[in-house]
Order: structure tokens, then C-alpha cells, then sequence
């Protein structure tokens, strides 16, 4: 797998709270400026990767595209940590010969259609008595009937048990927490892509932000959006006769251990929610160490989730992250720069897909905050997705 | 609005068994091991055998939340309140809220005991509160 596939083509919509399209016409927009990117036609894609979780199928991108021949498609399950799943997806089947050139991409009304912050997707709110089925943490029947709903509070739950572990107060870790918001938002305020590029944010209006579960406030959680993005995967050798800045996937990996799908209670570690020595093995892929990391971009549904990567991915002691993030901080001049876009807190929330894309630009030396020299991106979703580029 | 369980199949004897009073969990008949949310099959030997213990109701809070921002309409005009995650004595962890102590009082790895609460007529939910001295 090590530098046997590339991304040749980034694309994505504007990021807004309303974009009056339909979440097909979206995706067709970002998937046309990837191609376009690229310099591929639509109609030689032989693969497309999907979040199971996208109203926009394979089905519909074909026939839009005018694909000829769609000779493999996957999809990943579970939300987020779809992130670098498609990655990891896209690159097997390119490197095993079955597809050539695969489209990732994820397009979603998230603010103006259906908001994952609320419950009645899973629960319809119809009635008097309303009923939670299955056993999926939040909202199943398990949790629901004791207001467990969203995701947002589960890693409420997850945030107050790693400060339990650190030995920390509430009050020692949303200072850490802060950090991480208000650098992300001194990001997005470079960035003219963002949602939050107009809108400043300091210590005073991060302490100001209502509590919402906690100890996360508001300004801990991800923003709702409407846009897509999406990337054109294909061979190392196809990458070079396309561009001269190919970015190459040093290795993708996903990992599923029992009760470890998103949102998860039941695990037995919340606060470590990396399978065994995967994180080991992710390195030893990609054939670099830690330190060899310029930018990260860790899985942001709230600025906790984020935090735990410097500890998931080996640049903070365990029960440390927090203590990292306050002496060293994540901006341009610090040991590891992160989210450089805003994340999900302050560019948009596609889902991940906005943190592949920033790699992309990371690497390819375009980036609106862009780390100088950069030779090494990692993008990860709590260790159960993650993916590791390099120019 | 209520939001109450919807049993299943593998599920209907925890709900059944809650309305009278006991919280129960899957323990394999083979090997010993306890689970929580219910399996088709024992997840350590695969055993399908199992049978449903009754839990013994002790419990430390692992982990705890006060909502104060509703996130379904079933929620509106009830926060803040609170959710815990319960590890029972038998291994498993559950969801709950704690019952008789104020919000502010539930503390991570304070020990908690089994009690039950009557959500709507024949609708019981194993809840959870301060365990006695």
C-alpha cells in the first residue's frame, strides 16, 4: 500500500447554513471540481467510495456523470469514522488492480435539512409515547428512554471521564478545550472557505457560549453545514502523468473493536478508543514516527474529541493531551499545527472530508494557513480511521 | 412526550423482568461471562446458550453529564438532567440517570444501587440511585 496510490483531485462546495440545493446537486459539484482538479473525465471514474450515511448513492453520481463503467463501489458505515475509511477503501481497491480511479465524497444539508445534533432523526417525535428501538448508543432503547439522544452527549460523557482519569477538574480541562477552540477559529478567520471566517472568538465569548452537556459548551461543538467535498484517488503512476504534485497515501487504516462504533458507551475505555496497537501499526505502514508527522487533522465533533488525538496518536502522554495542548498550543509555530482549516468547529462540518481535502492543500503547499515545508499530513478520527499523506 | 423502550426479540425478558423489579443481564451457561446490551451468543466462547441473571443491583458511576440543551422535543422543558454510565458489580456498564441525589452531587466512582422508576403505566426502567451509606 506504502506510496502505491495518490490523490490527484480535491474539490468542495461553499460552506454555508442554507445552500438551496439538493444534497445530489452538491455533491455533483464537488465530485465535478475533484475531476476537474485532476484533469480526469467524469466518465473514466471505475470506482466511488460513499458514507453509508449520504443521501447521494453511487447509483445517482453515475448516472448524473455519465459513467461508463463503474466496475467497484463501496460504502462505509458508521458516520465519522467513515473519514479515511473511504481512503483506506479507495486505495485497497486501487492497489489491488480492481479500480483504477475512485471518487470519494460527502455531501449533506446538515444545517438546513436533517441536523444530527437533534434526535427525531432517529426518533420520530409523532405522538405521545414514542419509542426507542434497537440498541445503538445514543437514542436505542438502552439509552433513548433515559434522554441519552445524540452524539454530542456521549462525548459529553466520554470529555467527563477523561478528566476523571487525567485528574483534572471540569474547569482544567475547558481551559484545554479552549485553546483548541479558540486556535481553531484564529484559523478559520485565514481561511475564506469557512463558515467562521468573519466571526472572531475569544477567551470571554468561549466561557460565554451556553452549556449544552457537560463540561462541553457551545463553542466545543461542531458546526451544522451544508456543503460537500470530495477527492480523485488513483496509482501512483497514473498521479504522475496527471500532476506534478501528486499526494501520496503512505497508509489508511480502519478499526472496529466490540462496542466501538460511533457514539459509543459500552466500550470498555472511553477514553482510549483506538483498537490495540493499531496506532503502532499505522506508523510502521507509513514508515515515519510521530515527530515526523508537519499537520494534523484530528475528527472534530467536539473540541474534546479532537483533544484525545494528540494523546491517540502519540504526541502527548496519556491523560496528558490537555496539558500538551495548554503549553504547547496547535498553531503554525507550534510542534504540530492541527486543524489548520478550522475543522469542524470553525470551517464546516462535512463530515471529515474537509480535513482530507486540507491535507491535500497542506501538501500541495496551498493552504490558506499553510504550514511551511510541509512533508507529512495525518488525518484521523479517534484511531478508528486514520490516514497518513506525504508529497 | 415520553420516550419509552421498544423491545425486540433478544430483548423482550429485560423488559419484561424490569416491570417486576430486576435488572438482567445475558450470562453465558459455559464460560461464565456477563454482558450487556443483549447478544445473540456469548461473546467470549460463542456459547448460545445463556441464561438471564438477575443483576445484584450494586454500581459505581463511570461517567456522568448534565443536559441542559434538549436535543429531542421529548426533552423539551425537562432540562437539565442528568445521565450516568453505570458499571454494575457484574461487569457490564448501563445507562441511567441517578435518582434521590441532586444533580450536582453524582460524583465518578460513587457507588450506586439498583432501583426502578415507572415511566408510563407497565413501563419500568432500571434506574439507579446513592448507594446506602
Amino acid at each position: 500500500m506504502y506510496r502505491q496510490t495518490a490523490v490527484v483531485g480535491i474539490g468542495q462546495t461553499d460552506f454555508s447554513k442554507n445552500s438551496g440545493r439538493t444534497e445530489w446537486q452538491l455533491a455533483l459539484e464537488a465530485v465535478l471540481a475533484a475531476l476537474a482538479d485532476a484533469g480526469v473525465e467524469a466518465r473514466d471514474v471505475d470506482g466511488i467510495v460513499r458514507y453509508s450515511y449520504d443521501n447521494v448513492t453511487q447509483a445517482m453520481l453515475v448516472r448524473a456523470l455519465g459513467i461508463r463503467d463503474l466496475r467497484w463501489y463501496g460504502e462505509i458505515p458508521f458516520g465519522g469514522i467513515a473519514q479515511c475509511g473511504v481512503v483506506a477503501q479507495a486505495a485497497a481497491a486501487i492497489a489491488s488492480g480492481i479500480a483504477s480511479t475512485v471518487v470519494v465524497y460527502r455531501a449533506l444539508n446538515e444545517r438546513s435539512g436533517v441536523r444530527y445534533g437533534r434526535a427525531e432523526r432517529n426518533i420520530p417525535a409523532i405522538g405521545d409515547i414514542v419509542h426507542a428501538a434497537g440498541d445503538r448508543s445514543p437514542v436505542g432503547q438502552f439509552s433513548g428512554p433515559y434522554g441519552l439522544y445524540v452524539p454530542g452527549q456521549v462525548m459529553a460523557l466520554q470529555a467527563q471521564r477523561y478528566a476523571y482519569e487525567a485528574g483534572i477538574s471540569l474547569d482544567e480541562l475547558s481551559e484545554a478545550l479552549c485553546v483548541l477552540a479558540l486556535q481553531q477559529r484564529r484559523y478559520a478567520n485565514g481561511n475564506p472557505h469557512a463558515m467562521m471566517r468573519e466571526r472572531p472568538l475569544d477567551r470571554e465569548g468561549y466561557f460565554a457560549g451556553r452549556m449544552i452537556s457537560t463540561p462541553l459548551r457551545l463553542y466545543d461543538y461542531c458546526l451544522e453545514t451544508d456543503g460537500a467535498a470530495a477527492m480523485v484517488i488513483t496509482s501512483a503512476e497514473r498521479a504522475k502523468g496527471l500532476r506534478a504534485d501528486p499526494v501520496y497515501i503512505l497508509a489508511s487504516h480502519q478499526s472496529l473493536y466490540p462496542h466501538s462504533e460511533p457514539i459509543t458507551v459500552y466500550a470498555a475505555d472511553l477514553t482510549r478508543l483506538s483498537g490495540p496497537g493499531n496506532i503502532d501499526k499505522l506508523y510502521a505502514d507509513a514508515r515515519i514516527a510521530p515527530q515526523d508527522v508537519s499537520v494534523a487533522l484530528f475528527y472534530d465533533a467536539t473540541s474534546y474529541s479532537a483533544l484525545s488525538g494528540f494523546e491517540t496518536y502519540g504526541f502527548a502522554e496519556r491523560g496528558q493531551g490537555w496539558r500538551y495542548l495548554k503549553d504547547n498550543g496547535m498553531g503554525l509555530d507550534s510542534k504540530l499545527p492541527m486543524n489548520t482549516h478550522g475543522g469542524h468547529l470553525s470551517e464546516g462540518y462535512i463530515h471529515g472530508l474537509n480535513h482530507l481535502t486540507e491535507a491535500v492543500r497542506q501538501l500541495r503547499g496551498t493552504a490558506a494557513n499553510q504550514v511551511v515545508g510541509a512533508e507529512i499530513a495525518l488525518v484521523g478520527c479517534h484511531g478508528a480511521s486514520s490516514a497518513i499523506f506525504a508529497r | 412526550m415520553l420516550v419509552v423502550p421498544k423491545p425486540d426479540t433478544l430483548t423482550q425478558p429485560y423488559w419484561d423482568v424490569a416491570r417486576a423489579g430486576k435488572l438482567l443481564l445475558q450470562r453465558c451457561v459455559q464460560c461464565g461471562h456477563t454482558w450487556h446490551p443483549p447478544l445473540p451468543i456469548c461473546p467470549t466462547c460463542h456459547a448460545a446458550n445463556y441464561e438471564w441473571r438477575a443483576s445484584s443491583g450494586r454500581g459505581t458511576v463511570y461517567s456522568c453529564t448534565i443536559i441542559h440543551q434538549a436535543a429531542h422535543v421529548a426533552a423539551q422543558g425537562r432540562t437539565p438532567y442528568l445521565v450516568a454510565l453505570v458499571t454494575l458489580a457484574e461487569g457490564p456498564r448501563v445507562v441511567a440517570n441517578i435518582l434521590n441525589c441532586a444533580m450536582d452531587d453524582v460524583r465518578i466512582g460513587m457507588g450506586v444501587a439498583l432501583t426502578f422508576q415507572e415511566i408510563a403505566p407497565g413501563v419500568v426502567l432500571p434506574q439507579f440511585e446513592p448507594a446506602p451509606g
